[in-house]
């Protein structure tokens, strides 16, 4: 006999749990679908108004047919009409709806149909409007990639890479650079600006300068490639020298280890092509607006500012001779020093457009003209001038020649009496020695000597330049014989000075548009020993006059102290012997 | 006597009680925080102005340093809103006064950034906390207006009606066809289905931006039933019913998605700028 068909219809209350209904529908077969009619009514619109019938067989199986072409799911496979095996539960999935069919254990006469759902109430509130999600996600997934591109990838990558090699001297330096051209590197990204173009071939090897995290480029940092860096001064006089910052300003610096006078206080990088020094004039007036206050013993005066505050120059003047060498001594302009070069020379004379020395180069081949500066003041390249020299600068008037022997010009030798004495005694009577009468025409080199009256004796001749009127007293002063008949003449010293100051180098290149004479007074000039350097009010007239530079656009004129000054003396600069002994000595001392 | 709100218990005192005007959060009190962003922008500037660092204007110079500090502790406390919103009080530090705040003086770190950076940009990691931070304060900008405009448009569109009722009547419009397409045949039960099965707003971002649903379920039900047929006339009643109900419900889901949408710039770039900016403040200090 078939066994009988028992429905559960199963209901969720609201509350939580659920209600179950249970039916006899008798021995079948059952009709399951949409419409109110079936014994089965799935009130859902995705069921077939007929789905399909379930007939209960003798042999416990159940009998499947579909009556309707909607789809139909068996256990979660599509379902074809056939018979069902209850040897466990099976499910027809109806729409929303399961239906369980299975064979109660205590009764082999019964099949129970379970119809349920699980669906909620769909259209809540929520679904009208989903909150806009990926905030927290987006949020993670930025962050995490920044942190790992931005700080945690440059951090690692510093930690991984060792210092660079140090270098011996600079030579090794050039041959092998410290620095390590690499590819991209993840501290690249923190770059705050662009290395100067010295500096640009370490831009991919920070820590070629940045040696240590969290510390400030240090000086030994600079010093492993600028091996031959000069120091201004003695290091332990230079932070005498310095005025010491506000107590909690220097207390927050050498937390920071930020020491004063270090090399990144003036230079600073990362602030584009040109790395340039700190040219404000407080970073030397920091020292030298009052550094005899610091520095008692310093021979240098303070100077504060160009315009308003800075010593007149002081030059280093000829005082005098000792024997035949000169006492220099620095002397203000102010005090319109003289220098006693124990030359006798008037600047005047010679730089005249209508007298006989005018005339004379007129005629000189090589001249042509008047004189000018650059006639005895020859330039060399730096901007300085060679020395003068008697034969080169002078000689082309103030010919030495004496005499023609054996077809052969005679030179008196410039700068030693005693062979003038020897030359003039050994000449051959027949020579004509110049007539040492004052006034006599100065002859032209090459022509012939005027013939004399009576021929002197040769005594008389040799003595000849060196008594007034003579040669040598054209521009020297001349000591006479120590007992008459002696010939032991002396001559004056010389000492033309190169270099009258001694902490500046002045370019008369970077002046060479100017005419000499703005600045020095040569015209005028009728004594050797007037200093014809000009005072500090001349050079202020164009070095840091607003005036001046408005109306000469284009020009430069700076007021700077690295204008004239050095920070870091080279060879060129004056006193650099004196300066690197002193910083030697204290490096010895130190060690 | 039993007076819950201060206004009533002040009015039973007899004290003169100030009329209860809304006052949204930019001109809260006043416009106080936008008269201290003011400030802040030009006495910045005044002391930019008259700063001059050598070699040029930058975040190292003491200046730079000191706006640099100023900014990242605003850009901290700009962020702790996330916190802060999560609790809702009132009062002198009410969550509409900080918001008033975070709104004016997020402005006036743009000065206060710029200034910093001495307008030296470049590619690199302290510039792209810069851009960062301007793209949260325009995404900010953009809150803003759409928080001015939308509320408004978004009441309009409700009629008075909340989203719950919205939410029931869509739920009584599915049982009203359900019931009503049960008895008729498979394929229109099948397109009644298709209609109450379908989303009632758009299942991505966009289309719930652009207010669309792709493939509307109601639509094609009623694309697709005979107009003429007087059988199915009290379905295709019930349809068009529930598509203008529709129609308001996207509307609503649109207006409260742009309100939103906004954020989903600002928070993950406030969120990158937070991180960018430790990198910039690490990066500065670890190579000082």
């Amino acid at each position: 006999m078939a066994a009988r068909f028992r429905l559960q219809q199963v209901s969720q209350r609201l509350s939580g749990g659920e209600i179950v209904r249970t039916r006899d529908l008798g021995p079948g077969p059952v009709t399951v679908g949409r419409a109110t009619d079936c014994d089965v009514a799935v009130p859902d619109l995705a069921v077939a108004l007929r789905q399909l019938s379930l007939a209960a067989l003798p042999d416990g199986t159940v009998l499947l047919r579909r009556l309707s072409e909607a789809p139909l799911l068996l256990d979660g496979q599509p379902a074809e009409s056939g018979r069902l095996p209850l040897d466990r539960p099976r499910v027809l999935g109806l729409g929303r709806f399961r239906l369980t069919i299975e064979r109660p254990a205590d009764s082999s006469a019964e099949v129970h149909l379970r119809l349920e759902t699980d669906a909620a109430e769909r259209a809540s509130a929520e679904k009208l409007t989903p909150p806009v999600r990926g905030r927290r996600a987006a949020s993670w997934g930025l962050g995490l990639a920044l942190f790992l591109a931005a700080l945690a990838a440059p951090v690692a990558g510093f930690l991984a890479r060792p210092l660079p090699p140090a270098a011996e001297t600079e030579a090794a330096l050039a041959a092998e650079p410290h620095y390590r051209q690499a590819t991209l590197r993840a501290d690249r990204a923190w770059l705050s600006g662009g290395l100067s173009d010295a500096h640009a071939p370490l831009v991919s090897d920070c820590k070629a300068c940045h040696q240590a995290a969290f510390e400030s480029v240090t000086d030994a940092a600079c010093r492993r490639c600028h091996i031959s860096a000069h120091d201004h001064a003695d290091p332990s006089r230079l932070l005498a020298a310095m005025a010491a910052p506000p107590p909690l300003l220097a207390a927050a610096r050498a937390a920071a280890g930020l020491p004063p006078g270090r090399c990144t206080a003036c230079h600073t990088e990362h602030e584009g092509p040109v790395l340039r020094s700190n040219p404000a004039t407080a970073g030397c007036a920091g020292c030298h607006a009052d550094l005899d206050a610091r520095l008692p013993d310093t021979a240098l005066r303070n100077a504060a500012d160009w315009r308003r505050d800075h010593p007149q120059f002081r030059p280093l003047v000829v005082a005098g001779f000792a024997g035949g060498t000169p006492r220099l001594v620095r002397v203000s302009l102010d005090a319109r020093p003289e220098d006693r070069n124990g030359l006798v020379f008037s600047h005047a004379q010679h730089l005249s457009r209508t007298n006989a020395v005018a005339r004379m180069a007129g005629r000189l081949p090589g001249y042509g003209r008047a004189l000018g500066c650059a006639d005895c003041h020859r330039p060399e390249s730096g901007g300085g001038f060679r020395p003068i020299e008697m034969e080169r600068d002078c000689g082309a008037c103030h010919s030495l020649a004496i005499a023609v022997a054996d077809g052969r010009i005679v030179d008196l030798p410039h700068g030693e009496p005693r062979r003038v004495v020897a030359t003039l005694l050994a000449l051959a009577p027949a020579a004509h020695p110049r007539p040492a009468v004052a006034g006599a025409a100065r002859r032209v080199p090459g022509s012939p000597p005027p013939s004399a009256g009576l021929a002197p004796s040769a005594a008389a001749r040799a003595a000849a330049p060196f008594h007034d009127g003579g040669l040598c007293r054209d521009c020297h002063g001349v000591s006479g014989e120590s007992a008459p008949g002696r010939l032991d003449f002396a001559i004056a010293p010389v000492h033309l000075t190169d270099r009258f100051y001694a902490r500046s180098l002045f370019p008369h290149d970077r002046h060479e548009d100017m005419r000499c004479a703005s600045c020095h007074a040569a015209e005028m000039s009728v004594d050797a020993g007037d200093l014809l350097l000009p005072a500090i009010a001349i050079c202020r007239d164009c070095h840091g006059n607003a005036r001046w530079a408005a109306r000469n656009p284009g020009a430069e004129a700076s007021g700077a102290c690295t204008a004239c000054h050095w920070f870091h003396p080279d060879r060129r600069a004056p006193g650099f012997a004196e300066l690197e002994k002193s910083v030697r000595g204290a490096q010895g001392r130190r060690s | 006597m039993n007076a819950p709100y201060p206004a009533r218990r002040a009015a039973a005192r007899g004290r003169r009680v100030r009329p209860v005007v809304h006052e949204g959060f930019l001109a809260h009190r006043r416009h106080l925080w936008a008269w201290v962003a003011l400030g802040l922008s030009a006495g910045a500037a005044l002391l930019y102005a008259f700063d001059d660092p050598w070699p040029r204007p930058n975040g190292g110079t003491a200046l730079g340093y000191l706006f640099g500090t100023a900014g990242a502790l605003l850009i901290l406390w700009l962020a702790a809103l996330g916190i802060r919103k999560r609790r809702f009080t009132d009062g002198p530090w009410s969550l509409k006064a900080w918001v008033s705040a975070h709104v004016w003086l997020g402005l006036a770190l743009v000065v206060l950034a710029t200034l910093h950076s001495g307008f030296q940009f470049g590619l690199n990691v302290h510039t792209l906390a810069y851009a960062l931070m301007m793209l949260v304060v325009l995404s900010g900008i953009w809150g803003v207006v759409l928080y001015r405009r939308l509320p408004r448009r978004l009441s309009d569109n409700r009629a008075g009606i909340s989203e719950r009722a919205m939410a029931a009547e869509l739920a009584d419009s599915d049982r009203a066809l359900d019931a009503a397409a049960r008895p008729l045949p498979d394929r229109v039960a099948a397109l009644v289905e298709a209609a109450i099965a379908s989303p009632a707003v758009g299942r991505s971002l966009a289309e719930r931006l652009a207010g669309r649903v792709a493939g509307c379920g109601t639509a094609r039900a009623l694309d697709a039933l005979p107009p003429g047929d007087p059988a199915l006339a009290p379905l295709r009643a019930l349809l068009e019913a529930r598509q203008a109900l529709l129609v308001r419900v996207r509307r609503n889901a649109q207006l409260k998605s742009w309100l939103q949408v906004w954020l989903l710039v600002h928070v993950p770039m406030s969120v990158a700028l937070l991180v960018a900016l430790a990198a910039h403040i690490v990066s500065v200090f670890f190579y000082w």
